[in-house]
């Protein structure tokens, strides 16, 4: 097989190639197995017959521009979706039953230099698209929680004598019930080893006091 | 023989079309380079048949036509414009222009729209 | 403003000016076929110019709109060949996205941001617009030009690449303020063509044989 043929029918995205009269002159392997239409079905015949919804206005916007100025023109799945309905062969199916697609043509000129056929380029993008997804619900999931999480910054206005700390409607709060308040932090109340000693040191001096 | 008056601002355009018409017809050429002076010339000079361009500064030539037409009902105008998608050439049409040609100006195409446009001036000066 | 009488005869300028229109209305005219809308394309006036030149006649029109700006740029080559360079006014693209109405609800499960559609409808309707005036200028001067698929840059990358772009200190541009008008809706975008001396002696050549056929 020339080489040429080897490469359309092995390679991993669909091909075909249109005349003028958007007849179908090739329909590779890969296009043929994802549609579901052989390729000596479709070869000869208008591409309309078989995709009739092409004939609308972004389809022909892209063929026809090939055709009249010879350029590259592209069709991509975050506007268009996909280019030819074909079902989507991954496990993904239930998300997305259509496969995703981006799509290049470009024209093929004959020895005149005159543009006689175009070819369609077709790249199976759903399982990207479902990444996307996936990814854009976690950075949402992520950014939700991420409202939940409080955390005290910044310079917090304390009193240098009783540790009051003022809050931003200038009430002033016990430290415990301000941090409480503005973090994720809780207290368990203890005594340390100075104030355990000065406690101590007052109830042996003053035996009547309640007991702390 | 006619007299013919061009407009267009671009001294190539202008040699284009004046390479089209027929020099052995001893047709007279007067030329304007934009919309104000093409108003004034068409005033001085009454010319026959006046080929006009459409995209110009200034003055476009569809608001050379829109004027002409007004003051010059009888104005044989042929546009000559690289656009001539249906709705310019419709536009062009209901505000009265003769015909419209495509650019750049092909000679069988010019002679064939002047002898029509000539002959029309004809009939009108017979009536 | 411009170095004209450096890089082209007064002739040649008016030459170019007319090729252009001509191309540009028949783009239009092709471009109104391809995608079914009544499309003007007006070429005002044409500079050849310098890079500096470029980069301030940008300047003093985008500040005027006051916008931040996107770009998609292409490269096309023949004997023709160079850079095409399309730059439009942010919020440009979702005019055009109006073109694409049809499947603005319709993405399967997946919301994607105005930016990311913007773009996506910049690329496309530059390509062809750009598509569409090369290659009437290239028709015109009887060449036939190939393009490399068109990339977009934001704000922020558009100096470097056009800095990269006249890097080989022999460039020029041809540069024009091309105003699209689709249907009733206004959409406006300034293109530019970067080329290089070798190529502009070639147009030279070119415009005379056009001078000769048409002229």
């Amino acid at each position: 097989m020339h080489e040429g043929n080897q490469i359309l029918e092995t390679i991993n995205i669909g091909l075909v190639i249109l005349d003028r009269y958007l007849k179908v002159t090739a329909w590779n392997r890969w296009m043929a197995y994802h549609s579901g239409i052989a390729e000596d079905v479709i070869i000869g015949r208008p591409l309309l017959d078989f995709y009739p919804n092409l004939g609308g206005p972004k389809y022909t916007r892209f063929i026809m521009s090939v055709f009249s100025f010879g350029n590259y023109a592209y069709f991509s799945q975050k506007l268009h979706r996909f280019l030819f309905s074909m079902n989507n062969p991954h496990v993904s199916s239930d998300i997305i039953p259509i496969m995703q697609q981006n799509c290049t043509a470009g024209p093929i000129r004959g020895r005149n230099g005159r543009i006689e056929q175009i070819f369609i380029a077709v790249q199976d993008v759903t399982e990207n698209v479902i990444n996307e997804m996936r990814l854009r619900e976690k950075v949402i999931q992520l950014e939700e929680a991420l409202a939940k999480v409080k955390m005290l910054e910044g310079i917090i206005p304390i009193c240098s004598y009783c540790k009051k700390i003022r809050d931003d409607k200038e009430s002033w709060h016990q430290m415990e019930s301000y941090i409480s308040t503005h973090s994720e932090a809780r207290f368990s109340h203890g005594i340390c080893p100075e104030c355990y000693d000065r406690c101590i040191d007052e109830m042996m001096s003053n035996p009547t006091s309640p007991k702390r | 023989m006619a007299k013919i008056l061009i407009v267009d601002d671009s001294v190539v355009a202008r040699m284009s079309l004046k390479r089209c018409i027929p020099k052995e017809q001893g047709h007279e050429i007067i030329e304007a380079v934009d919309g104000c002076s093409a108003l004034e010339l068409f005033m001085s000079a009454s010319p026959d048949v006046t080929f006009l361009d459409l995209t110009m500064p200034d003055k476009s030539g569809v608001e050379v036509l829109i004027e002409l037409r007004k003051d010059f009902p009888e104005a044989v105008v042929i546009i000559l414009s690289a656009d001539i998608q249906k709705q310019t050439r419709e536009r062009v049409e209901c505000l009265g222009a003769f015909s419209i040609m495509k650019k750049p100006p092909r000679p069988d195409l010019v002679h064939q729209e002047l002898a029509r446009a000539i002959a029309a001036v004809e009939d009108r000066h017979e009536c | 403003m411009n170095a004209e009488n450096t890089f082209m005869t007064l002739l040649e300028r008016d030459a170019l000016q007319e090729i252009m229109n001509i191309s540009f209305g028949q783009a239009a005219a092709d471009l109104s076929d391809v995608m079914n809308l009544h499309i003007t394309l007006t070429v005002p006036r044409i500079d050849v110019l310098q890079f500096s030149e470029v980069c301030d006649c940008i300047k003093d029109d985008i500040s005027r709109s006051n916008s931040d700006i996107s770009m998609v740029k292409q490269f096309f080559s023949g004997k023709f060949s160079g850079s095409s360079v399309l730059i439009f006014p942010h919020g440009e693209g979702q005019k055009l996205l109006r073109l694409f109405d049809e499947n603005s609800d319709q993405l399967t499960g997946a919301q994607y941001d105005m930016d990311v559609l913007e773009k996506e409808a910049l690329i496309e309707i530059s390509n062809i617009i750009m598509g569409a005036c090369i290659s009437k200028i290239a028709d015109l001067l009887s060449d036939v030009v190939s393009y490399t698929p068109p990339r977009y840059y934001a704000q922020e990358q558009i100096q470097r690449i056009l800095e990269e772009s006249f890097a080989l200190g022999n460039s020029f541009a041809i540069f024009f303020k091309t105003v699209f008008h689709f249907n009733d809706f206004e959409a406006s975008g300034f293109l530019f063509l970067i080329s290089n001396y070798e190529t502009l002696e070639w147009l030279k050549m070119a415009i005379e044989d056009y001078l000769k056929e048409y002229a």
